[in-house]
């Protein structure tokens, strides 16, 4: 039985969690690189029901940042509430809207992931998961 | 740090012409808290130099009584000090005209920009950031706070160009502003993110009673331990406000700037309360709801416009009843979008114009504000007041492009917009007018 996008989500988080995580090892975990700009990683992802995924590192070493993912089929807010819990909202910029934030526990005892959703309309084909330490 | 000087009024209109000032009216305009050349310097900016003076002109005494010569001088924070941004726009400049770089991709620009930006940035203690070629939503750039990096357009950048030797010297000084006005953003959230750690400090040093005896105790007990703790619930609490990464909020934690410090934090105490703050509404609203409001009805609007001159021309009564049942669909549409107007202007436009025309004492930027918000209810008024058909479609499309620009206008005003664009205009100006060096003799 093929993976939920709620699963993929979740699994995605706990490979980006963990520790020792380093960009290009994180990136070969979810699929295949075919481009490098800069530092940023584009994968062609092995997930069913994602079509692309960006690994971004941090600014100032190879721990990755943040994760962006793009969705085949659009997935809604209340999915993501459903699965995550309620969100804070946070506000838009000028070319970039209010999103809506998820904080959630991996199985990492480091950091803990937040899932970002655009908030301009109910529901969206692009998620970004961002790898927060744990103070 | 370089100081300037403000500009006499008259030149402040010769550098940005605005749009009309009379639309201020007696009845909206308050009494400003203070005068002060900030407080001009921005107004002039922002709602112009006829509104402005009109607004001086009401306070009992005259600008010059009230105000000390020696703060008519403002300092340049951060990027915003030309001499920084002229230190970035020097090694661009000196990349971008190295024979040697001449067949390099455009996309090579950007880390030699980025560098040099993050270069000053180290220098000021913010932490850097990172380009994210994505799309950016269709604009130029954007900062995005949530992941630190820099979203990015860099296609509409170079347009297909292949070279850099092929990229116009517009083309690089674009580029310039729209790294150096992003990476402003940048700053600017980390500078709220200080201030709110400064605010958390300065409450822990007002507390009293049994708080202040158990931090004491924790303090004696392990000063290493309750140092680490009180960083730990800081950088949480920047984190939860601003929703900015948990390593940036704990570098924050670490660098607190104090409140009512002087003209940095008095600047971060402005981005706070409009991002997040007391003013966070009406920032949501113009670029949230009234933006996705009005948006989509500038296309259609002239459309319409397009569609009754074809009428006009058609020769037979076929063509004519068809582009008659187009008009029509297309008046159906617009009537429709335009509910989502009214329904902006009757809640949050209202609740904000409310708001704001109570204030006692308006600050220059809520001020601007309150006079944005009387201007386009004017606009979105005189839209009601239309029966959209053939005869009205011009009207209607002159009224929504006031709204789209008087909202546009808005935007540029937040204060984090107006200093970010000040910031970026400045590196690009530099570029433009900073000369080839004359080739080194044998």
């Amino acid at each position: 039985m093929p993976q939920t996008i709620i699963q993929i989500v979740r699994e995605i988080s706990d490979s980006l969690t963990q520790s020792t995580a380093q960009t290009r090892n994180l990136a070969e975990k979810l699929g295949t690189i075919y481009e490098k700009i800069f530092d940023q990683l584009q994968v062609t992802p092995k997930f069913e029901g994602i079509t692309a995924i960006t690994v971004m590192p941090q600014a100032t070493s190879d721990e990755p940042s943040h994760i962006r993912i793009r969705l085949a089929k659009a997935i809604t807010l209340n999915e993501l509430v459903t699965a995550f819990g309620n969100y804070d909202e946070s506000p838009p910029m000028a070319n970039e809207p209010a999103h809506a934030i998820f904080e959630f526990k991996t199985t990492s005892t480091t950091h803990r992931a937040t899932l970002m959703a655009p908030l301009d309309s109910d529901s969206t084909t692009t998620l970004t998961i961002r790898r927060d330490m744990i103070p | 740090m370089k100081q300037s000087v403000q500009k006499p009024l008259s030149k402040q209109a010769e550098h940005k012409p605005r749009t009309d000032t009379d639309n201020i009216q007696s009845d909206f305009a308050p009494e400003l808290e203070a005068v002060t050349p900030q407080n001009i310097h921005y107004l002039q900016r922002t709602i112009g130099n006829q509104a402005t003076l009109k607004l001086v002109q009401r306070q009992q005494n005259p600008v010059h009584q009230r105000t000390n010569k020696s703060t008519i001088q403002r300092v340049e924070t951060g990027l915003r000090d030309s001499g920084t941004s002229s230190g970035v726009v020097n090694i661009v400049h000196a990349f971008a005209n190295d024979a040697a770089n001449a067949d390099k991709h455009p996309r090579e620009l950007l880390p030699i920009i980025m560098n040099a930006i993050n270069a000053e940035l180290t220098k000021i203690e913010v932490p850097p950031t990172r380009i994210e070629e994505n799309g950016a939503g269709g604009a130029n750039g954007t900062f995005s706070f949530r992941t630190w990096v820099i979203n990015l357009n860099s296609e509409r950048k170079f347009r297909g160009k292949t070279k850099i030797s092929e990229l116009s010297k517009g083309e690089i000084a674009s580029t310039v502003r729209t790294l150096y006005h992003e990476s402003r953003h940048c700053e600017q959230w980390f500078r709220v993110a200080r201030l709110l750690a400064g605010q958390h400090v300065a409450r822990q040093q007002a507390a009293s009673g049994m708080e202040a005896l158990m931090d004491m105790i924790e303090s004696a007990m392990n000063p290493a331990l309750k140092v680490l703790k009180d960083i730990a619930e800081i950088a949480t609490d920047i984190n939860k406000r601003t929703k900015i990464p948990m390593n940036i909020s704990m570098i924050a934690a670490t660098k607190p700037l104090e409140p009512d410090s002087g003209q940095a934090s008095e600047e971060a105490n402005e981005w706070l309360q409009s991002i997040y703050g007391s003013n966070r509404t009406y920032r949501n609203m113009m670029l949230g709801s009234l933006k996705r409001a009005v948006k989509p009805l500038t296309t259609p609007t002239r459309e319409l416009v397009n569609l009754v001159k074809l009428k006009e021309k058609a020769s037979t009564d076929h063509d004519k009843e068809q582009t008659q049942l187009e008009i029509d669909n297309l008046i159906m549409n617009i009537n429709a979008l335009l509910e989502h107007v009214y329904a902006v202007r009757d809640s949050t436009l209202q609740a904000e114009f409310d708001r704001l025309s109570a204030l006692g004492s308006p600050s220059a930027v809520e001020t601007t504000m309150l006079t944005h918000i009387t201007n386009i209810n004017g606009f979105i008024d005189q839209i009601k007041a239309i029966s959209l058909d053939a005869s009205t479609a011009q009207s209607m499309k002159t009224l929504v492009g006031q709204l789209a620009g008087e909202r546009y206008q808005a935007y540029h005003d937040l204060p984090e917009e107006d200093d970010a664009h000040e910031t970026g205009d400045t590196a690009q100006d530099q570029y433009r007018s900073a000369t080839v060096p004359a080739p080194a003799g044998p």
